[in-house]
């Protein structure tokens, strides 16, 4: 058999991953949908019954960065723990096949039963208020002319990578310590930004790293943004940085000791 | 089988191994012993490739242990001291992993689990930490991997089902098989392994069969004020004392007589065994 990838040893440890974690797995959904459920429901209220756009496409997006974060970053907790460290380890299937099992949970299926446990919800709630055609309307969430659920996409890459790379990474309190290392990163990342902006451009400038400049000119503001071009450059960036954290992930897996 | 060269393993400052080597052939069933914090727990895991050496090698069936290859894990069965066990019933565990061991026997897990009392319909998450072992113990037994390691495997195991372990470890050995149990309670390996590990010192000072070692010296009581021996121990029977076997008698291997005469560094004794 192929040390690397057998697609039957694949199936088998993707089956057996199934039978042990999914009952905690349909459990997690459950809570998922209902607390998406006491959210939109809560907004809905609050807004005499109506449901706008405007609040469909912050709970989609938030809470799909935050629900995923937190689930990808214990996909990977067996291998932290000592007891179930040595079984999981010891399992004859590959790295690669390890790996792949905890992507597929993490990446596409979390987004799959989450997309499903939002327009579910999303249903319910927008039909039980008034449900006035023209504004209560279950959003598109793949229209990217009508709104930015489409960005959740984007950022939810970035997300899982970074939680991934922490899953394996840290040995105990995974989401905690993955929190705090993002968190970090962020205020590094800002606290890099100003000086390297200063330098390049003199003057009352303030910026978003990746995001927007405004430079102040006296009696003038220029807001500037990336272009169509430079936001497709910024979008390579963050691509080739997943692409590096799922690898040095897989990297720090076939390293692992218990 | 496995073949260890010139390993050294540390943890942070502390040196566990230095230059160990070992080899270890099919068909025996090694005892590995070792005072608390000797590094026995660490020796296997360095076999099983579960932590990586400093320095050195260590290959199993000529795969590099470290490498974690599917081919390589099964052929290798680890039975850890801390086990975990997934809320699933004995025969859904068979069903859902034995597979991934080619020579996996359904029915020796069911005979073993039998032979344990051990119900097989049962979530494994609501047995005693006890059944769990054993459940482990007879799935690892019965995937008639070329290689089983066993930490500590009678560590929460009562007295009836020690003599059941003795009884089931012993049909297990086949020739083309290599067992490893490593244990601190002497006295659960007597009458089970025929070749005995001691590690102390770094070093494994000891790797010779249980043959060969009452071959060698001699294990019995002597009177008291009596000095021709290698090591003893004052009991109120007399001395317990091991002595050189010139005359090649036999007599039973003490092994817990044997490893305190080694820890205490008795060069003399580890010369004549080693000879």
């Amino acid at each position: 058999m192929n040390n690397t990838f057998n697609l039957k040893r694949f199936g088998m440890l993707f089956k057996k991953h199934t039978l042990e974690h999914g009952k905690t797995y349909l459990l997690s959904a459950g809570v998922l949908t209902g607390f998406m459920f006491i959210l939109l429901g809560f907004m809905s209220y609050s807004s005499g019954g109506h449901l706008f756009n405007n609040l469909q496409v912050p709970v989609f997006v938030f809470m799909m960065l935050i629900t995923g974060g937190i689930f990808t970053s214990i996909v990977f907790s067996d291998f932290g723990d000592k007891s179930k460290g040595i079984p999981a380890l010891m399992l004859p299937a590959s790295h690669f096949e390890k790996y792949l099992v905890s992507w597929l949970y993490s990446y596409i299926i979390f987004q799959v039963i989450y997309i499903c446990a939002f327009y579910l919800i999303d249903s319910i709630v927008v039909n039980l208020g008034y449900h006035d055609l023209e504004v209560d309307k279950v959003i598109n969430i793949f229209d990217t002319q009508r709104n930015d659920c489409w960005y959740a996409f984007v950022m939810y890459g970035f997300i899982h990578a970074f939680a991934f790379f922490g899953a394996i990474f840290f040995k105990k309190l995974h989401f905690i310590k993955t929190a705090i290392a993002f968190f970090a990163c962020l205020i590094i990342l800002t606290l890099i930004n100003k000086p390297i902006i200063n330098a390049l451009i003199p003057g009352d400038v303030k910026s978003i790293p990746f995001q927007r400049l405004d430079i102040y000119d006296h009696d003038r503001y220029f807001n500037m943004r990336p272009s169509g071009e430079m936001m497709n450059i910024s979008f390579g960036v963050l691509a080739l940085v997943v692409l590096l954290l799922w690898a040095t992930t897989y990297l720090r897996l076939k390293e692992k000791e218990v | 089988m496995i073949e260890i060269s010139n390993l050294t393993f540390c943890y942070g400052n502390k040196t566990l191994f230095n230059n160990l080597t070992l080899s270890l052939k099919a068909g025996h069933i090694y005892g590995l012993l070792g005072k608390n914090g000797a590094g026995k727990s660490t020796l296997l895991k360095n076999i099983a490739g579960l932590v990586f050496p400093l320095e050195g090698t260590c290959t199993v069936n000529g795969f590099t242990s470290k490498n974690r290859l599917p081919n390589f894990l099964q052929e290798l069965f680890f039975v850890p001291e801390d086990i975990y066990m997934p809320a699933v019933t004995a025969k859904q565990f068979a069903a859902s992993t034995g597979h991934f061991y080619p020579k996996f026997d359904n029915k020796q897990f069911n005979n073993i689990l039998a032979e344990f009392d051990v119900q097989d319909d049962k979530p494994l998450t609501q047995l005693s930490f006890g059944q769990q072992k054993k459940v482990v113990i007879a799935f690892g037994l019965s995937t008639n991997t070329s290689l089983l390691i066993m930490d500590e495997p009678t560590n929460g195991l009562d007295i009836p089902s020690k003599v059941q372990f003795r009884k089931i470890m012993a049909g297990g050995l086949t020739e083309d098989r290599c067992i490893i149990i490593s244990t601190h309670q002497v006295r659960d390996l007597d009458n089970l392994i025929d070749s005995l590990l001691v590690l102390h010192n770094q070093q494994i000072v000891i790797n010779s069969s249980m043959d060969d070692i009452a071959d060698k010296v001699n294990f019995g009581v002597l009177p008291s004020g009596f000095t021709e021996y290698l090591y003893a121990e004052e009991t109120f029977s007399g001395l317990h004392a091991i002595t050189e076997n010139t005359d090649q008698s036999y007599s039973k291997v003490d092994m817990e007589l044997l490893f305190n005469a080694i820890i205490t560094n008795n060069e003399q004794l580890i010369q004549i065994l080693n000879k």
